[in-house]
């Protein structure tokens, strides 16, 4: 028993205050704190007063009560917060991390054996249990355990047989495990089957793999079966071991198809391996050995369950990433020859109108329906168009048909405004603001007035609305002096852009009483980069009918200024944000 | 007199749609597509507007906010011939309304709280649908649902799937707006008479359908026309029409070529509708069983008897309808006859299934 020195330092309370501290900070990553247990752990074993050390001399001491405490109260706390929040799974896949809390199991499982104070194992076998998604920490201990008892059968093995006589196959067979645990320390440089052709190993990417998907696929599964009764007595019929990774060919074209055959196809090959076992148990004679090999014939195919799963999991994903990709071509191809379809529509009906004067209101308004539709797909078509090269053309390059940021805010809060008094396409919004019972001359009368107001000033827009929709607050900025020209399109795809968010604040805010209507438009700089943020007032329990086009078109267009369109909401207000490089700055 | 029920939250752009889809019932009071016209030259106009339009208009009700259309649904479902849905009802906020719109579907025994209701946002008419259906399976027929993409309102809709699955609900009603199935309202409008008398006589119909044509069906609903309007003697020729092309049918098929309710002039066999009746099918029901009793037998001699006495021969398919003497038949009489061909025609459907070789 190692005795505490006068001269050596209490370090428990420090030990438990960063222990503590681990645990607040799992944000960093849950494999933080099981991590910093670990190290604990082997720093207690080595200066922990209890134990007997060599290290008696050192100039600190760790009581290991105090902290065994601590580690047992942290593990509880752990497990009731993932309790609560089931969502919460840390055994993903990373090798690493389920090595290092087998480690730590193992680790922990020796401190019981030697110490008085015991951590509650139970507690972390309970988080492991909870966190382990696909039961791959189940999975990686079996398979640590087979190649254990590999090891230690290779060291009979070696007590029997010369060091320099070691057969290539054994030494193949050994290595060919511990790749399956991501150590390429025992593969052998040149790793061979038992009919002498090759074995194929890429050891670096068994050395490179980070997940354990990434690294059970780079196995062929029937070289597992070549060595199956490596290290038993007994031998299976040459049958069940010979070799087929030629015949596994499949036709199929697609490479996930074909891998799902070939795993399927190595699940039945252990399966009969399996069944001769149980089937010739009596004649064979040999327990242990059997379960030895049934235990590994059980991992792989956990293993190759696992594969299974994930690859159709993978295939999901890149089907879904294609149709994704098909639906945007699709789209941008479509609403190309929309376009073009809408003007067989429209020339028609403008000529229509002179011929038929009588009907004129109800041609405009057909007329009218088919530019809304044009608009829709116009933005679509060019949201899929745009690049930032073609925005820093223009901005660089302001030809004569160049629009300020400014210009076009109160081009949109027009376009906006004027769209609120269209009671047939908008006459959930047109209502809010207007409703049935503003007689007809009070209504002609603001719609007269916002028709000689619109081509006005900003100041007179904001004058209109306050009298009549909503308090309007515009803080533009220096954005009157950045223009965009339009040689590749770019000054009507930014409208296009701030046009559907501030239509959508206008729409919205419809619903609010007009006392508390407000909308608030910035663009500013900030830093190297500009702001636009629309602020508008909203009833949250109002749902919108919606397409999702105006989304995309948001969406899309933010992708090309290298930024996400950020939205927060409270109870009253509703904000959308876009912070993107100001191209009109040099330092931007 | 039908009546419809026509469900649109769009209706304000929709004025065209109202005049096309209606117009047979509408023009019926002139002031109604003057209205129409008006609003639709109008640069202010409210759904409101077109729904006061059409109020003259007692067959046609509209809704074009989801409580009102619910509210209709749950009052008046007993009293529509037909009703088309638009799937998406969202235009027009009803969050305010939900815990009324709960309790009503609460008190017709539905079980929805407010958390439910919202679940069909932008597929409200999934909702009616799902109602109207349980308070009377035969909507089933009776509802039309207008959507703007007929695949996905299925993929989005796992009631509305499991209501097709089940035969709650047909797929072939639901109509993509704009496409050109939407001919198909435009021509029930036409005739509302017609589609109410199929889905009164539903199973008489589909019998007809399946086993005659689609001209015995028109022929069947005539004569419930003019049975409706006591057209005794359209009634009669129709009657006597339908009852012998259902008996060549059977004929037909019985195979029995030479059989004595056959007589031959040269090639061309006419069936001998009399002792086929009496003993023709009679005889095959003793060994082969096609369901053919003493209701159906007596059924079928009354009607070939009390037409024949009305001068309706089976050589009189071309017959001057005006020669037709109906001067004995009293409505006891009429009524009797036309309950006598739907038992026939019931007996027709299976009978047919038997003969007819199994698929």
């Amino acid at each position: 028993m190692t005795e505490k020195k006068e001269d050596q330092k209490d370090y428990t309370d420090n030990i438990i205050a960063m222990l503590e501290e681990a645990y607040e900070n799992t944000d960093k990553g849950d494999f933080y704190f099981f991590d910093v247990i670990k190290t604990f752990i082997n720093l207690v074993n080595m200066f922990g007063r209890s134990i007997n050390t060599n290290i008696a001399d050192a100039p600190f001491f760790i009581r290991p009560k105090p902290f065994v405490e601590c580690v047992n109260k942290l593990l509880h706390r752990f497990l009731n917060r993932s309790k609560e929040n089931d969502t919460h799974k840390i055994i993903g896949g990373n090798l690493k991390q389920i090595f290092l809390l087998e480690d730590l199991v193992k680790l922990l499982k020796e401190w019981n054996e030697k110490q008085a104070d015991k951590v509650d194992l139970d507690l972390l076998n309970s988080i492991i249990e909870l966190h382990d998604q696909h039961g791959l920490y189940s999975i990686v201990k079996s398979a640590k355990e087979c190649v254990d008892y590999i090891e230690s059968s290779n060291e009979d093995y070696l007590n029997e047989v010369d060091i320099y006589d070691m057969d290539h196959v054994f030494a193949s067979a050994r290595g060919l495990y511990h790749c399956l645990l991501g150590d390429i320390n025992f593969a052998y440089y040149d790793p061979i089957r038992p009919d002498y052709t090759q074995l194929l190993l890429n050891l670096t990417a068994v050395e490179n793999a980070e997940t354990c998907y990434e690294l059970w696929s780079l196995f062929s599964f029937d070289d597992f079966r070549v060595y199956m009764d490596f290290s038993t007595d007994i031998e299976l019929p040459k049958v069940l071991k010979i070799e087929k990774i030629n015949s596994n060919k499949c036709d199929n074209s697609n490479v996930y198809a074909a891998k799902l055959h070939i795993y399927h196809q190595n699940i039945e090959d252990f399966k009969t391996i399996k069944d001769y076992l149980e089937n010739n148990r009596q004649q064979i004679d040999n327990d242990h050995d059997i379960a030895v090999i049934i235990k590994r014939i059980d991992t792989l195919v956990s293993i190759i369950s696992y594969l299974i799963k994930k690859t159709m999991e993978e295939k999901e994903l890149i089907e879904t990433n294609a149709k994704l990709e098909e639906r945007n071509r699709i789209l941008a191809k479509l609403s190309h020859s929309i376009k073009n379809m809408l003007k067989a529509v429209i020339d028609p009906l403008i000529n229509l109108r002179e011929e038929l004067p009588q009907k004129a209101v109800v041609i405009d308004n057909a007329i009218k329906g088919a530019n809304l539709i044009r608009e829709i797909v116009n933005a679509i078509n060019l949201s899929f168009q745009t690049t930032l090269e073609d925005l820093e053309w223009d901005v660089s390059n302001p030809c004569t048909e160049s629009m300020t940021l400014q210009d076009m805010i109160i081009d949109s809060l027009r376009f906006s405004i004027s769209n609120m008094f269209d009671t047939r396409y908008f006459p959930a919004y047109s209502e809010q603001f207007f409703p049935r019972s503003l007689d007809n001359v009070a209504y002609t009368k603001i719609k007269q007035e916002w028709n000689e107001v619109s081509a006005g000033s900003a100041s007179q827009i904001a004058d209109f609305l306050e009298k009549y929709m909503f308090h309007l607050e515009l803080n533009l900025d220096e954005s009157g002096q950045y223009h965009v020209g339009n040689e590749k399109s770019s000054a009507i795809k930014l409208l296009i852009l701030f046009q559907e968010i501030i239509f959508n604040a206008v729409k919205y805010s419809s619903y609010v009483p007009f006392a508390n209507r407000e909308l608030n438009i910035t663009l500013t700089t900030h830093e190297v980069n500009l702001k636009l943020l629309v602020k508008n007032s909203f009833d949250p329990n109002v749902r919108a009918k919606t397409t999702g086009v105006g989304t995309l078109v948001i969406e899309n267009f933010a992708n090309i200024l290298g930024c996400s369109p950020i939205i927060t909401k409270t109870d009253t207000m509703y904000l959308i944000s876009l912070e993107f490089k100001n191209l009109w700055r040099s330092d931007g | 007199m039908a009546k419809i029920l026509y469900i649109e939250d769009e209706l304000t752009r929709n004025i065209a749609t109202i005049r096309k889809f209606f117009e047979p019932i509408l023009k019926k009071d002139k002031r109604i597509p003057a209205a129409l016209i008006e609003l639709e030259n109008s640069d202010r106009l409210f759904a409101a507007d077109i729904i006061e339009a059409c109020k003259p208009c007692t067959e046609l009700d509209i809704a074009h906010t989801f409580p009102r259309a619910l509210e209709l649904v749950i009052t008046n479902h007993s009293f529509y011939d037909l009703i088309i849905i638009d799937r998406n009802l969202s235009l027009y906020q009803y969050v305010d309304e939900l815990q009324i719109m709960v309790s009503k579907l609460n008190e017709i025994g539905q079980d929805f709280n407010e958390e439910r209701v919202l679940e069909f946002h932008e597929r409200e008419g999934d909702l009616l649908l799902q109602v109207l259906v349980r308070l009377d399976a035969s909507y089933k027929d009776k509802v039309y649902y207008l959507t703007a993409n007929t695949s996905d309102a299925l993929r989005g809709s796992p009631q509305l799937q499991t209501l097709i699955d089940i035969d709650r609900f047909r797929q072939d009603h639901i109509i993509e707006k704009g496409s050109p199935k939407e001919k198909l309202i435009s021509d029930i409008l036409a005739d509302m008479k017609k589609f109410s008398i199929q889905n009164v006589y539903k199973t008489q119909s589909n019998i007809l359908r399946k086993h005659l044509d689609e001209n015995s069906v028109n022929q069947f609903v005539n004569m419930i026309k003019h049975y409706d309007k006591d057209n005794h003697r359209e009634f009669i020729f129709d009657l006597r029409n339908l009852l012998e092309n259902i008996l060549e049918m059977v004929a037909y098929n019985l195979g029995e070529h030479n059989a004595d309710y056959w007589k031959y002039y040269g090639r061309k066999a006419q069936l001998q509708y009399r002792p086929f009746i009496l003993y023709g099918l009679k005889t095959y029901d003793e060994k082969f069983n096609i369901g053919y009793n003493a209701v159906i037998q007596n059924a079928c001699i009354s009607i070939y008897s009390i037409s024949s006495e009305c001068v309706v021969h089976s050589s009189s398919k071309s017959v001057d309808i005006e020669s037709i003497s109906t001067g004995n038949l009293t409505q006891y009489t009429v009524d009797t006859l036309l309950n006598q061909i739907c038992d026939v025609i019931l007996w027709f459907g299976p009978c047919m299934e038997g003969l007819l070789p199994k698929e």
